[in-house]
């Protein structure tokens, strides 16, 4: 399995981005070049939902919760949800537009997408990382997600 | 158990008591010892004495609540509520209160049996002499309506015969103290003082009650009663001075405390309605600094000879705070300063949604409608209406600024609390709860205060630096 068949959902495959590439070689070959670049960055885009998902987790429930405010309240929680979807995003397009600039037609789309992506991801780690938290580790967070 | 006996005659013993009940419920310490109060004071129906009545029995309550594991008694809590408070009925096993037999409806007249007397028998020149037709023909049941000259007559008959000094006496240990609370200017107290003194040291039987070490509070007149003409009563707080300097009189060289504390008021400052019957005052900075000698009692050792104090303020001025006062105070203001943080607390808290002691601690709706609980929020609605009295009292006992939970910083005057709003204690009581992992016991209520206090005394300790 390759690294971006995790965004085929929403990005779809090599295949659905290369296809409109088709009646001209040159670009075709650019845009396959572009699919192989981005798949070699596969693992830090990947990196980045996964330290971000986790990262933004352990803030709530350790620094932040260790400050006054009523910041054990769903409401902080959501926030920081939304905190960690939307840097995800920002970043993961940040860094594939710096790894492999998107000069052909869609590709910044794309791009778009598998950021888009990966803001769903982090949010489900953060989400993951919350259960195991509320269930397993010390906090001064309320434990929404207590089983 | 070692044991304080605390002796409260009249109208001042009793509210000096209530200022000791509340210093004890934030946190002032009794060294030890349980605290038994007596209270001693003939009036049947004087609301006063009920409402204290009441306040000792919600303390005890509390107490017991939050010292008992359901099959065994736990060590004693720091911080709120750490000293305990029993009557002397239930030192002895009996329910229902002696105390309401120390007033009688019988007139003076008959008590002394002056019909008796033939009207050319020479004591009847003599009774005539000492007492007015109104001292006669008042009941006991009202007290000595500021006649130490009836108390020193009654009294005494009184404190012998009464089944509350005869439990003293079985129950009074070795190791056990006395403390004897009074005022000097009017008739219960300026009578009761030196009687129960003397009764207590004449009590040849009983070694550990004749060599217990005692102190007393004697309060100094601190406040007026309006013009009796007015309202048809006896009491003329005019006479108040000339009956102090009597009195003090005659405590020179005859009472024998151990330690015998002065307190009172340069001047009358506040002038109360002068009905007798309901005599409804409210609390005053002297009863706090009378409240405060009993722990200052307790902290001391037996003395070699008798020894006198007083308490001063730092400045003379209408509204005290700690600066004010001076750093003597420290103790009593915080005691003070953290309990009213404590009733914004047991305000917030109900009401606070996703608070995770709700689910850690079972700090939940159940929890905030118990009986306990519930007891504590009557506690702390006395405290309150308390501290009102006392910050708006002349003169007035005001360090604290509680009115609003988003600016707690100044909650006490003239310092600099970190805690900037409620927030910071609702955190610290997270905190401390996370702390706390012993499996001792599972006491709901003892846990919600022990929490409290020490999210509270984290902010409030610096004040004792």
């Amino acid at each position: 399995m390759k690294n971006l068949d995790l965004y085929e959902w929403i990005a779809g495959s090599a295949n659905d981005y290369t296809k409109p590439f088709r009646e001209n070689e040159v670009l075709y070959n650019r845009a396959r070049g572009f699919w192989h670049q981005l798949e070699g960055d596969g693992l830090i885009i990947i990196g980045i939902f996964v330290v971000l998902g986790i990262l933004f987790a352990w803030c709530y429930y350790g620094p932040y919760n260790e400050k006054p405010g009523r910041h054990y309240k769903p409401k902080h929680w959501l926030i920081f949800t939304a905190i960690t979807f939307v840097a995800s995003f920002v970043l993961t397009l940040a860094f594939e537009y710096i790894a492999v600039a998107p000069k052909l037609d869609g590709a910044l789309m794309l791009e778009v997408k598998i950021a888009l992506g990966n803001a769903v991801y982090a949010t489900l780690v953060y989400l993951l990382t919350s259960v195991v938290w509320c269930n397993w580790l010390p906090t001064n967070a309320y434990r929404l997600l207590k089983f | 158990m070692k044991k304080v006996f605390v002796f409260c005659v009249g109208g001042t013993g009793i509210r000096v008591m209530k200022s000791i009940t509340m210093l004890m419920a934030g946190g002032m310490s009794t060294n030890g010892y349980t605290v038994v109060p007596v209270i001693l004071d003939p009036h049947l129906d004087l609301e006063e004495k009920k409402n204290l009545h009441s306040l000792l029995e919600t303390y005890e309550e509390i107490y017991k609540r939050s010292n008992n594991n359901g099959t065994s008694t736990l060590n004693p809590l720091k911080g709120f509520f750490n000293s305990e408070i029993r009557t002397i009925n239930e030192l002895n096993g009996i329910s229902n209160d002696t105390q309401q037999n120390a007033g009688s409806q019988e007139k003076f007249r008959s008590y002394i049996d002056v019909a008796n007397l033939d009207v050319s028998n020479i004591n009847n020149y003599l009774v005539e002499t000492m007492f007015s037709t109104k001292n006669l023909n008042n009941p006991l049941s009202v007290g000595f309506k500021g006649n130490p000259n009836v108390g020193t007559v009654v009294l005494g008959d009184m404190i012998e015969g009464a089944d509350w000094f005869k439990s003293f006496k079985q129950q009074c240990e070795k190791e056990d103290r006395v403390f004897i609370i009074s005022s000097i200017f009017g008739g219960t107290g300026a009578s009761g003082y030196p009687l129960l003194e003397k009764k207590i040291r004449l009590a040849q039987n009983e070694p550990a009650v004749k060599n217990a070490t005692m102190g007393a509070v004697t309060v100094l007149p601190y406040y007026g009663l309006k013009d009796p003409m007015l309202s048809n009563s006896d009491i003329d707080s005019a006479n108040f001075y000339t009956k102090t300097k009597s009195a003090l009189a005659y405590y020179h060289g005859t009472v024998k405390s151990d330690y015998l504390y002065y307190v009172g008021e340069k001047s009358l400052k506040q002038i109360y309605e002068n009905d007798e019957k309901k005599q409804d005052d409210k609390a005053n900075f002297i009863e706090l600094v009378a409240a405060s000698a009993l722990f200052d009692f307790l902290k001391r050792e037996k003395p070699d000879r008798q020894q006198f104090l007083t308490r001063a303020i730092e400045d003379d001025l209408e509204s005290l705070d700690l600066a004010s006062m001076g750093t003597g105070y420290k103790d009593v203001v915080k005691s003070v300063a953290d309990y009213m943080l404590l009733r914004a607390l047991i305000e917030t808290l109900p009401h606070e949604s996703f608070f995770p002691l709700a689910t850690n601690r079972g700090f939940n709706g159940d929890f905030y409608k118990d009986a306990t609980f519930q007891s504590l929020v009557k506690f702390t609605d006395i405290y309150y209406k308390w501290y009102s009295e006392l910050s708006q009292n002349k003169r007035a006992f005001a360090p604290l600024h509680y009115d609003n939970l988003r600016q707690m910083s100044g909650w006490i005057k003239g310092y600099d609390l970190d805690a900037k709003d409620d927030s910071y204690y609702l955190l610290q009581m997270i905190k401390a709860s996370n702390k706390d992992v012993s499996k001792e016991h599972s006491n709901k209520f003892r846990f919600f205060l022990q929490f409290a206090y020490e999210a509270i005394n984290n902010y409030t300790e610096k004040i004792n630096r």
